[in-house]
């Protein structure tokens, strides 16, 4: 089992709508995925058009069976309509307790515990974050195998994408210390990118001048997105011959990839 | 081992053995997170290195806001740790008795050495009925008995607080259950009867000599837990306002023969001025109204406090209890014991109910079960593979309908 989490301290740079993308796309491709809605706000709950308890808080505060908490995913809400899930996709829900969980436990090895009862079930999992550094992040990153960065190419995203990396290495010391593994770079995205603006397409220059192949194709800015959210669907699944769509499917794939080496 | 050992010991695989001072990898959410982000958090306690300390030279709480032991059964002891053996025999002994009353003489309670024996702490779907068909003394109990299980399979994992106290002996901060556990392994590992003399191994257990009492350390653990229920948090409550209020101007536990009155000093007490976001957050509630409720429980009369903490009722049935009880005390107490009597049925009644194991989709059963058949599929399976569709189809059938009714309730 492999643990994914999407972080950027900028908030809105596509987060949510990259972790539910990534999901689905491996549920799709025969991975047995689930997705973590660990942001209080719990977006990728609501874009799935999930119920919002139990949630998160349930697992790690009142230790909850994850029997009793996960919910699978009809192939139909996120496959394509001629390309049958060869996997499965389950959700744990978040919700506002979410928020509350650090006052309520102080394992730092909660969540990295937790997931390790899934070894046998689960192939992939991916962890929506919230932007803003909390104590719940470090418990993340210490259960984080691999960390996929989204970031707009834009100053404030670049930013936020250097601090974070910057933490990425503190914990990962921890996590090294304590358990003896690695948090890796899976990549880094760059999303709703302009090509023809000056702005993006400098920094993305810059971007790859740092770090290389690391930096992968960016998502260009579509309506199809947004549309896709509206029916809280991926794209792939309500345009499948879209250019979002297929920008999505490369991801994935690149995903795929990158996690054979983690 | 525990899975959280082995953990530490593959990563001390890894480091260098040459750790430097300081440099020892925590794992404490609030130390690991403040050195990820580079902060300077003051460290919620100081990390005090736990010591192996004798479980007769412990003293209990009396006044601890969390009734490990149900009241009944605790008034039948003076709190002497040597006498807790003694205790254990006699809530035992009441166990059986409450097990006769409900079920007729031929239902026996579950089998405590086989647990502890087996180092078993997951119930299975028929020790779950012997679970409900049980009442409150016999669920305490066995609440123990599974944790000094668990402790005996992977070790204790959170040492117990105390307070250093005269002639070498200690006050519990925090841990009654896992000392009541140790007691418990101590007492039953005694080399009697063929079984294993390990009492040396449980004479002794972890705990981090704290330098000074700390209500509000207390409060936290017990609020970490979750599970407090209205009485507990009432009493979590008047002690915590005590400590505002300075604990000497308030009678000592054992001045009261009834253990409410000593809580009850508080009732009619306003927190002291500016302290009241510091009570809530301690009591992890987010509402002032909750303060006004847990006053009430205070005044509950005698009996219903008692029963409502061992049959943990639900503080909307308790704020009800006090509704009738300021016009009338009688009718409340009549209309606790006719809770408790629906109580009492419904745990037994379930017992029957619960003998055809449901495998309907929604339960964990037959969560358990999708898992399962997806292991089992594969390549040329075909009949695995039929069934596997036939239940994730059921799973799907199940999330369609939840689906519905969810937004039925929106609509
Ligand atoms: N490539 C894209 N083209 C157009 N719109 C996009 C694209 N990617 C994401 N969006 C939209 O941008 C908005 C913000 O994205 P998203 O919610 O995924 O960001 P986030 O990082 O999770 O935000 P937060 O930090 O608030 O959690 C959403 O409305 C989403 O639909
Ligand atoms: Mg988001």
């Amino acid at each position: 089992m492999k643990v994914i989490s999407l972080l950027n301290e900028k908030g809105g740079v596509g987060k949510t709508t990259i972790a539910m993308h990534l999901a689905a796309g491996l549920a799709v491709r025969g991975y047995r995925t689930l997705l973590i809605d660990a942001d209080a706000q719990a977006n990728a709950t609501a874009g799935l058009g999930l119920p919002e308890a139990p949630g998160f808080y349930d697992l790690l505060v009142r230790q909850a069976n994850w029997n009793d908490l996960l919910r699978v995913l009809p192939a139909e809400m996120y496959e394509p309509p001629d390309t049958p899930a060869k996997g499965l996709l389950a959700m744990l829900p978040g919700n506002g307790e979410t928020q509350l969980i650090a006052q309520k436990i102080d394992d730092a090895y909660a969540i990295y515990d937790r997931l390790a009862e899934l070894e046998d079930s689960i192939d992939v999992v991916v962890f929506d974050t919230s932007p803003t550094p909390s104590l719940l992040h470090g418990a993340i990153y210490l259960a984080t195998d691999a960390i996929l960065y989204p970031t707009l190419c834009e100053t404030f995203s670049l930013q936020g994408l250097m601090k974070t990396m910057k933490h990425h290495e503190s914990f990962a010391e921890n996590r090294k210390a304590q358990t003896g593994r690695m948090i890796h770079t899976l990549g880094i995205v760059p999303t709703m990118y302009r090509a023809k603006t000056v702005e993006h397409s400098e920094n993305l220059n810059e971007l790859r001048g740092r770090f290389g192949n690391q930096v992968w194709d960016p998502l260009s800015l579509r309506i199809t997105w947004s549309e896709a959210n509206t029916l809280r669907r991926p794209v792939f699944s309500v345009a499948p011959n879209s250019q979002a769509a297929h920008e999505a499917w490369g991801a994935v794939d690149r995903a795929i990839r990158e996690i054979s080496y983690v | 081992m525990s899975k959280r050992e082995q953990r530490r010991q593959q990563g001390a695989a890894w480091t260098d053995q040459t750790t430097d001072e300081g440099r020892n990898a925590s794992s404490s959410l609030r130390d690991v997170t403040a050195q990820g982000y580079g902060l300077n958090i003051a460290p919620n306690q100081q990390r005090i290195i736990a010591k192996p300390v004798s479980i007769f030279d412990i003293q209990p709480d009396l006044a601890q806001p969390r009734r490990t032991i149900p009241s009944s059964i605790r008034t039948a002891w003076d709190g002497d740790p040597k006498g807790v053996k003694a205790l254990f025999m006699v809530w035992w002994g009441e166990v059986q008795r409450e097990r006769g009353e409900a079920a007729g003489k031929d239902e026996l309670p579950f089998d405590l050495g086989a647990y502890l024996e087996s180092g078993q702490t997951e119930r299975t779907a028929d020790e779950d009925a012997t679970h409900e068909a049980s009442g409150p003394l016999e669920r305490s109990l066995l609440q123990i008995t599974m944790l000094a299980a668990s402790i005996r399979r992977d070790g204790l994992i959170n040492p117990v607080t105390v307070e250093q106290g005269k002639n070498s002996r200690y006050r519990l901060e925090t841990g009654e259950r896992r000392w009541l556990a140790y007691h418990l392994l101590h007492a039953w590992f005694d080399g009697h009867d063929g079984r294993p003399d390990e009492r040396e191994e449980w004479d002794t257990i972890p705990a981090r000599v704290v330098e000074k009492f700390d209500v509000w350390r207390q409060a936290s653990e017990n609020n970490a837990r979750d599970d407090l229920n209205g009485i507990g948090k009432a009493r979590q409550f008047a002690v915590l306002m005590m400590d505002l209020r300075g604990m000497e101007n308030f009678r000592p536990f054992s001045a009261f023969e009834n253990e409410q009155d000593y809580y009850a000093q508080v009732a009619e007490m306003a927190s002291p001025y500016g302290s009241r976001e510091q009570l809530l957050n301690a009591l992890g509630i987010n509402s002032p109204s909750v303060l006004t409720r847990l006053r009430h429980f205070l005044r509950l009369p005698h009996e219903i406090w008692r029963g409502a903490d061992d049959y943990n009722l639900s503080e909307e049935i308790l704020e009800e209890l006090y509704g009738i009880a300021r016009q009338d005390v009688d009718k409340a107490i009549q209309r606790f014991r006719e809770i408790i009597h629906v109580k009492n049925v419904r745990i037994q009644s379930g017992q029957t109910k619960r003998k055809a194991p449901p495998t309907e989709p929604g339960t964990r059963r037959h969560f358990t079960l999708v898992l399962r058949m997806m292991k089992q599929a594969g390549k040329g399976k075909k009949q695995s593979n039929q069934q596997a569709l036939k239940t994730l189809a059921e799973l799907r059938d199940w999330v369609d309908e939840q689906e519905r009714i969810i937004r039925k309730l929106d609509s």
